[in-house]
């Protein structure tokens, strides 16, 4: 609902946020000067204490030619002090472990991860370092990653991407989500996002990345828009948008690249998590590899949670659009999703895209349940309201319910849709799954968006009255 | 004269009347039989006994409620703002005919329905309830004609000629207003309504619909029925109605008041619907002939009887609903094409 | 007793523009009365006043005794009907749904016709002879019967007065006849008509008065035999016109009005005694002549006349006025210019455009303000003479007040005893206006 509204919040927003900072901060400059002695000193003091070894690294012969190449690279003319045991870092190759919900360590190789084990700052600092596209470059120069990654998009355009890639517009709802996922949101220099134009969703994807708001580019880079100008002073290493953007040719002839995305299935969607993780290095590669290996455990248990249900005592369900009478046809995502929580969409005859459709026909499917999705202005109430929907036993029975989401709607195909699963599967047949909504959400948000989840935010989302 | 002939004149008027009686019958009839069509399947005796509830609760015992409440709630309402929506548009393209002295026109020249599309996707975008959607495409649609018409008020020359550019100017007005707001509406939310909502539709038709629809339009048609014959007289021009006793300006203006407000009611509940305003009158006029006399309940009749049909093939042929505006031009072309082909001279 | 009454009535759309100038008429039961004039002589303006469609602005329509402003639209209706000039309507109405139309204003307003309209409608056709094609398209018969059914929609109108705006117009001449009669038969049953047309025959044929109407003046009102004279034809039309009469009881009968084409006289035809040009030059001793030469432009009207001038000196006429022939470069004519016939002076009038400021200047020409005074002056101070030659009077003097001012006033003041004046064909309708006297000759040269 409300794009006018939403629009003219953030335009105000952002007036007042150039207005703020353009107003002499007179308080905030004393307060810095009083602290300053402080600071200053403390400074001092750690340089002077970390000077002759900053931490100890406990590393694989192979791996400290690469090591001493960050470390130098981070702190020029230092070399890095390798230990046998009880070292602050561990470096080492390790068999990736994509069962259950995987823990994803710091892969800055391909098999080989870095472990803090202790809270060092400078340890999370060479972290960080080794993953960034800085990090990278090195490995690069030292041979130990490809300079450049060939692969084939979905549109099947083969590419041949530039490694590190820094600086990525993300013109698509979906891969804007991916390249979060994937632990990549750091180098995105503009986005199109999904579900954060409504105040709660643009709250909770500025606390996922305080940079929400100078990043978000909806107006300029979309599926049927794109703005060259305003690309062009964003100078990015690679654009990502859908399969069916317009302006995919017109962006690649002026010598940018282009990585198209297509993901209306689930395996689609795999495929693009694990092409997109190939493009920002070994990390991010091992992080889709792990969110796959989290989605195919979430379908295999809820399927085998409703493994014994007939086809009769499966939950019929039917998913209205931003209309109550549209409907999601058999070929959307919303429908893999009901299947897979072990419910059947009575919607699934229909073709194509959203359906528009009668109450007659609402009728003939009597469906056990209603899920309305969480945009567009769709609402429980427009239904429940409705006298018309009355007449049918599930509204009777008050058996209409909001599909959630944080910030991506958790019935969109992103990677957010794997909670719509689980979700789903405990709304249909509340006794039967094993699955948590709560914990799974706390899980997958701590791995995949970097983000610890509040319990209000879990109580809000997965609550099932 | 030989007193065949005057019989024989006699009787082609009684047969003309009986036409024009059966086709007033016509909509009711398929109305009744409407009502037994649906996706969902009730038989021709059930629906009846459904009927029959509202007045003896006990003639419908044993039939689902749902299946109750769907004829009731659902098929009711619909079937009967189909009948009073193309009705009204039969009627309102005739008298626009007629006052334009031109066949080629319906209640859309002055922009009533770009008015409305414009309105409607604007409440849309902005508020998005079904009510305030209709309201604003019935504001936005007196809206546009207002405009047409004071427009036209700047210039001196032909009045109905300048009238007419400026409702074509003012429909292409709101056109473009309807595509730059198709243009920021979100793709994935509202630009499926918009896009739906301008293809026309009567499937979010309640009861609460109903009476507004019926009010207007009641009002409307009582309104043409009656000066239904002075528009042969307006039809030949303002000087000719002048000298024949008839102020055209004033009437021509309260039948543009009358037809405005029918088209933008039956547009606020229904989406843009085109054709019929104006393939209607054409086959009218093949069956009893161009005097308005018989021309307007004659396309009120088969007005309403076409529009029970499409809608019927719209609610009925496939799962998802067919978008009215989409079969009205199927239909309504190839028919039209026809008609042109039947014509013999002159309307 | 009078039924309709004009009373000095005004008309104009728009301040720059006043299409009727003070017209007055009344109208009698069972008058036909015709209004004739040129197009744009504003009959249809007129007519439309007289019907209420237009309010004049000075002046009043009384009808059967009260001003026409007390009226309703309905009760004007019950008295006068209006038949508009033939136009096909948008829709294929039949003929009896056409004349029913006239029983409008006998309808309450929001009324439909009833059987007893039928009947008067049946009526009216059969008057009219059409009861036959009653449920025939008004599109699909003829312009005349079309013409007949609307004064048959006048009939069931049952008013007093139809005016009817060029009813005879794009009909052929049996069904202009038919119209025609069945109006005359209808007068006779005391309906008042008045019709606009073009044809002068017809209103001799038909008419009880005429009016002439011609820039929205009223040049002429009366019965047709006074009205419709040579002179008056030739002023109003702007054309020699002729008048045919035919014998009735011994008295001469105007039958037809005829247009008549330029004479065509060779200036050699001086030398015969009995000849047109001859006999002029005879008749100038009591009256003065004026003959106007005219022509397309290069067909010789200057070398007709300087030929007749020449021939004239040779046989002792005294010859005056001025010459003014073209001045060629080869082939192409680059200036004109004048010469005095009286003293034989020569100058140059005048010399191709090249100078788009000039005062004094047609599209093609500029004259030489200095050449125009002299020319001028010779006309003026030349004495009568036998024969006066102006060539020519031009756009400058018939549309702009200049040029050779002095010859136009000459003639105007009949100052001469034959003048021969050239005008372009184009500016006849013009001269024939001022001088509708004039003798008409083709000055073109054969040879």
């Amino acid at each position: 609902m409300k794009n006018i509204n939403f629009r003219i919040t953030v335009i105000f927003l952002l007036i007042s946020l150039v207005l703020v900072g353009c107003t002499p901060p007179a308080a905030p400059e004393l307060e810095s000067e009083t602290h300053e002695p402080a600071s200053a000193s403390d400074l001092l003091e750690e340089e002077f204490l970390s000077q002759p070894t900053r931490f100890t690294i406990q590393a694989d012969d192979d791996l400290q030619p690469s090591l001493i190449g960050l470390y130098d690279a981070l702190y020029p003319g230092e070399i890095p002090g390798f230990v046998a045991s009880g070292g602050d870092l561990i470096a080492t190759r390790l068999e990736p472990a994509f069962d259950g919900r995987p823990y994803v360590p710091s892969w800055f190789l391909p098999g080989s991860a870095l472990i803090p084990q202790d809270e060092n700052p400078d340890v999370r600092d060479f972290i960080d370092f080794a993953l960034s596209p800085d990090g990278q470059q090195i490995l690069i120069e030292l041979g130990e990653l490809p300079s450049v990654v060939t692969l084939k998009d979905q549109a099947g355009n083969a590419l041949k991407i530039q490694q590190p890639v820094r600086r990525v517009i993300s013109a698509y709802g979906p891969s804007t989500a991916i390249v979060y996922s994937i632990n990549a949101g750091d180098r995105l220099v503009a986005a199109s996002y999904l579900g954060a134009r409504d105040p709660q969703g643009a709250a909770a994807m500025e606390r996922i990345d305080p940079r929400f708001t100078t990043l978000v580019g909806d107006d300029y880079f979309s599926q049927s828009e794109f703005n060259l100008e305003q690309a062009a002073t964003l100078e990015p290493d690679l654009v990502i948008g859908g399969a069916r953007s317009g302006w995919a040719d017109s962006v690649s002839q002026l010598g940018i690249q282009v990585f198209l995305m297509e993901a209306e299935t689930p395996d689609q969607l795999k495929e693009a998590m694990l092409l997109v993780g190939q493009l920002f290095g070994p990390h991010a590669h091992a992080q889709a590899q792990a969110w796959v290996a989290y989605f195919d455990w979430v379908i295999e248990n809820t399927t085998i949670d409703t493994a014994h249900l007939t086809q009769p005592e499966r939950v019929r369900v039917l998913f209205t659009g931003t209309e109550p009478l549209r409907v999601a046809s058999g070929a959307m995502y919303q429908t893999d999703i009901i299947q897979a929580a072990g419910g059947i969409s009575v919607s699934a005859e229909l073709s194509g895209y959203w359906n528009d459709i009668n109450l007659e026909q609402v009728a003939i499917w009597d469906p056990d349940v209603i899920i309305v999705p969480p945009y567009g202005g769709a609402s429980v109430s427009a239904i429940t309201d409705s006298l018309e929907w009355q007449i049918l036993p599930a509204v009777q029975a008050e058996k209409v319910y909001r599909m959630p989401k944080l910030v991506v709607p958790w019935d969109t195909p992103a990677p957010d849709s794997v909670l719509g699963i689980i979700w789903m599967a405990g709304r249909l047949n509340p006794g039967l799954t094993s699955l948590d909504c709560g914990e799974e959400a706390a899980y997958f948000y701590n791995t995949f968006y970097n983000y610890t989840i509040s319990g209000d935010e879990i109580a809000a989302i997965c609550t099932i009255e | 004269m030989p007193p065949s002939a005057r019989s024989s004149k006699k009787t082609t008027h009684t047969n003309k009347r009986l036409t024009v009686g059966l086709i007033l019958i016509l909509p009711v009839a398929l109305l009744i039989i409407s009502l037994t069509l649906g996706r969902y399947d009730i038989n021709a005796f059930n629906v009846l006994r459904v009927l029959l509830s509202p007045i003896f609760p006990e003639a419908a015992a044993g039939i689902p409620e749902i299946a109750r409440q769907l004829i009731l709630q659902i098929r009711v309402p619909r079937i009967l703002a189909a009948l009073l929506i193309g009705a009204s548009f039969g009627a309102t393209g005739t008298a626009f005919q007629a006052i334009f002295k031109n066949p080629l026109v319906d209640s859309n020249i002055l922009g009533v329905t770009s008015g409305a599309g414009f309105g409607a996707a604007v409440a849309i975008l902005l508020m998005r309830s079904a009510w305030q959607v209709q309201l604003s495409a019935f504001v936005f649609g007196l809206l546009a004609v207002s405009l047409s018409f004071f427009g036209s008020r700047l210039y001196k020359a032909t009045p109905l000629l300048v009238l007419t550019l400026m409702g074509i100017l003012v429909g292409s007005l709101f056109n473009s207003l309807t595509s730059l707001l198709k243009y920021v509406a979100d793709p994935l939310d509202s630009l499926p309504a918009i896009t739906f909502w301008l293809l026309g539709s009567l499937t979010s038709i309640t009861w609460q619909n109903i009476p507004a629809l019926f009010v207007i339009t009641m009002a409307g048609l009582v309104f043409l029925w009656l000066i239904r014959w002075r528009l042969n007289i307006l039809s030949l021009g303002d000087d000719e109605a002048k000298s024949l006793g008839i102020d055209p300006i004033r009437m021509k203006l309260i039948i543009i008041m009358f037809a405005t407000l029918m088209t933008a009611v039956a547009v606020s509940v229904s989406g843009v619907i085109g054709w019929v305003g104006l393939v209607i009158p054409h086959a009218g006029r093949l069956i009893v002939g161009p005097d308005h006399k018989r021309l307007l309940p004659v396309s009120v009749g088969l007005g309403a009887a076409f529009m029970i049909l499409i809608d019927n093939i719209a609610r009925t042929l496939l799962p998802g609903e067919i978008p009215l505006g989409v079969l009205t031009g199927l239909i309504g072309v190839p028919l039209l094409i026809v008609l042109l082909r039947q014509k013999r001279t002159g309307w | 007793m009078t039924i309709l009454e004009a009373q000095h009535l005004s008309f104009a759309y728009d301040l720059e523009n006043t299409i009727l100038h003070d017209v007055s008429l009344t109208l009698h039961p069972g008058e036909m009365l015709y209004i004739l004039g040129p197009n744009g002589g504003g009959k249809t303006t007129l007519l439309h006043c007289l019907a209420g469609l237009l309010k004049p602005h000075t002046g009043q329509v009384i009808l059967a005794g009260k001003s026409l402003d007390v009226y309703s639209a309905v009760e004007r209706a019950q008295w006068i009907g209006l038949i508009p000039q033939l136009h096909t309507p948008a829709f294929a109405y039949s003929v009896s749904e056409m004349v029913m139309m006239g029983r409008a204003p006998h309808l309450g307003w929001l009324g439909s016709p009833t059987s007893a309209d039928h009947a008067i409608v049946e009526e009216a056709l059969e008057q009219v002879g059409l009861f036959e094609l009653r449920d025939r398209p008004y599109t699909e018969i003829s312009g005349g019967e079309r013409q007949l059914v609307l004064i048959a929609r006048g009939l069931a109108q049952k008013c007093k007065i139809l005016l009817m705006d060029e009813p005879t117009a794009h009909l052929d001449l049996s069904n202009q006849h038919r119209v025609l009669e069945i109006i005359n038969q209808l007068t006779r049953q005391g309906l008042s008509f008045i019709l606009s047309s073009h044809a002068p025959n017809d209103a001799l044929a038909y008419a009880d008065n005429v009016i002439l109407l011609n820039g929205g003046w009223v040049t002429e009102y009366g019965p047709p035999i006074d009205t419709l004279t040579e002179p008056m034809l030739s002023t109003v039309y702007g054309i020699k016109t002729e008048v045919i009469f035919g014998w009735e009881d011994d008295k001469p009968i105007p039958r037809a009005v005829v247009p008549r084409r330029p004479l065509a006289i060779t200036p050699g035809s001086l030398v015969d005694h009995d000849s047109p040009l001859s006999q002029i030059f005879e008749r100038s001793k009591q009256t003065p002549q004026l003959i106007l030469v005219t022509g397309l432009s290069g067909v010789g009207k200057t070398t007709w006349c300087s030929q007749l001038a020449q021939l004239a000196s040779e046989k002792g006429l005294s010859v005056v006025g001025i010459l003014s022939p073209g001045i060629f470069s080869g082939d192409r004519k680059i200036g004109i210019g004048v010469k005095d016939l009286h003293t034989n002076e020569h100058r140059q009038l005048a010399k191709l455009r090249e100078d788009e400021d000039a005062q004094l200047a047609t599209p093609r020409w500029t004259f030489d303000p200095d050449a125009l005074a002299w020319a001028n002056a010779k006309l003026e101070d030349s004495p009568e003479g036998d024969l006066l030659i102006i060539d020519e009077l031009g756009p400058l003097e018939f549309l702009r007040d200049e040029g050779l001012l002095a010859g136009l006033a000459r003639i105007d003041a009949g100052h001469y005893r034959v003048a021969c004046v050239v005008v372009r064909s184009s500016l006849l309708p013009k001269a024939l206006q001022r001088w509708p006297q004039a003798f008409v000759v083709s000055g073109s040269v054969r040879d």
